[in-house]
């Protein structure tokens, strides 16, 4: 069994996951193999995929998970699915329900930092979340995580916690920055509907949790441009981009999303930066946010 | 005429950047005021008639009564078309 930690989680797994390596005796999390049954049974007696605080996710061509309680997941794999598929899913979709179960509210987005502070690249799928926060890391930022973010609710403030040290990044975006010669691919191929591939960023990660500070939210616009967002406003920026917020509404945690997401709105900048469709502006973009930061310092 | 208004219990508020925003948990629905509306608001975490909250805030703005009367009137039954207050 590996030991890592992932979102401030001990976790014990049958698999090797890219998250860092910790020592403990009791593990918050478990990941193994076992059985998963066809249908979870609500309190009325009905089948279904969702009750009591389990869920069963269906991934086609790669197997069927059941996620227990925020402490367990248990896999049941197809026969000749190889490892590295099955961590694909480990490392969003999975790991994501099962903070959700401990009642986080995942946002979909990446963490990044510069020094002490914590930054997020939210958007919608396309928006140019991937190229900024690459193009950050480029400038010496570090990776938090990728794709699915959390924040825990330390000291009156959030901390964006560290997970996987891997990035889902485009063929294009991995020769742009020269990622190829150092990194570790995984070819997570287009059968699964994804053409992205996995980068390790062991070397670029920060280790411990940061103070949230700023986020940027990426939209696609007429043309280039940052502005800061205030007020209400913000909160409904942070409310869109809330992890298969489905699946979060279903569990009806609503107050307790109006909380975090109003605090988070309290304690952070947030910007949001349109770019035009179909132009690299990456080096552009990191210009005004660098501008707008320091007109804050 | 002279019921009393009260902000709904399952109501949550927020101020952010010195907005006030709430959320109504039954609908999952954001609502934003403006200065006014702030105003208002804030008056009615006690239960208050339409003539008091008038009142208060004659001696604020320089509108005339009717005016006043009549905004906050509409404002009233828009909070109470969104389940946002109760009458008491």
């Amino acid at each position: 069994m590996y030991k890592h930690s992932v979102f401030g989680l001990k976790v014990l797994s049958v698999i090797e996951l890219d998250a860092p390596k910790i020592e403990f005796d009791t593990c918050d999390l478990e990941i193994i193999h076992g059985e998963v049954p066809l249908f979870l049974k609500d309190s009325e007696g009905h089948e279904t995929f969702s009750a009591n605080n389990e869920i069963i996710l269906e991934v086609g061509m790669v197997g069927r998970f059941l996620v227990s309680n925020g402490n367990k997941v248990t896999m049941s794999i197809y026969e000749n699915v190889h490892e590295k598929y099955v961590k694909v899913f480990l490392d969003g979709y999975v790991i994501s329900n099962v903070m959700i179960q401990r009642k986080y509210v995942p946002l979909h987005g990446s963490g990044i930092s510069r020094g002490d502070n914590g930054f997020l690249v939210i958007g919608e799928s396309g928006a140019g979340k991937s190229s900024l926060t690459t193009g950050l890391i480029d400038r010496g930022f570090k990776l938090l995580t990728d794709d699915v973010i959390v924040l825990d609710n330390i000291k009156s403030s959030y901390f964006v916690l560290p997970s996987f040290f891997e990035q889902k990044l485009s063929t294009s975006l991995i020769e742009r920055y020269l990622l190829s010669d150092d990194c570790h691919y995984k070819d997570f191929t287009s059968q699964f509907g994804n053409s992205k591939l996995f980068v390790k960023r062991e070397n670029e990660f920060s280790f411990n949790p940061k103070k949230l500070t700023t986020v940027i939210e990426m939209q696609i616009g007429e043309h280039l441009e940052i502005v800061e967002v205030t007020g209400i406003k913000k909160i409904e920026i942070l409310k869109r981009n809330i992890y298969q917020s489905h699946i979060v509404k279903s569990l009806k945690m609503h107050k307790e999303h109006f909380m975090m997401l109003s605090k988070m709105a309290q304690t952070s900048v947030i910007y949001v930066i349109k770019r035009p469709a179909n132009i690299d502006t990456v080096d552009e973009q990191i210009e005004l946010l660098f501008e707008a930061l320091e007109k804050r310092m | 005429m002279n019921q009393k208004y009260k902000i709904n219990s399952s109501i949550l508020t927020t101020e952010v950047d010195d907005e006030l925003g709430m959320m109504s948990i039954e609908k999952g629905s954001y609502y934003t005021l403006n200065p006014v509306g702030k105003e208002v608001w804030k008056l009615l975490a006690n239960a208050v008639s339409l003539e008091e909250i008038v009142g208060e805030l004659m001696k604020d703005y320089s509108v005339s009564r009717e005016e006043c009367y009549n905004d906050i009137s509409s404002l009233l039954e828009d909070f109470k078309k969104n389940g946002l207050v109760d009458i008491v």
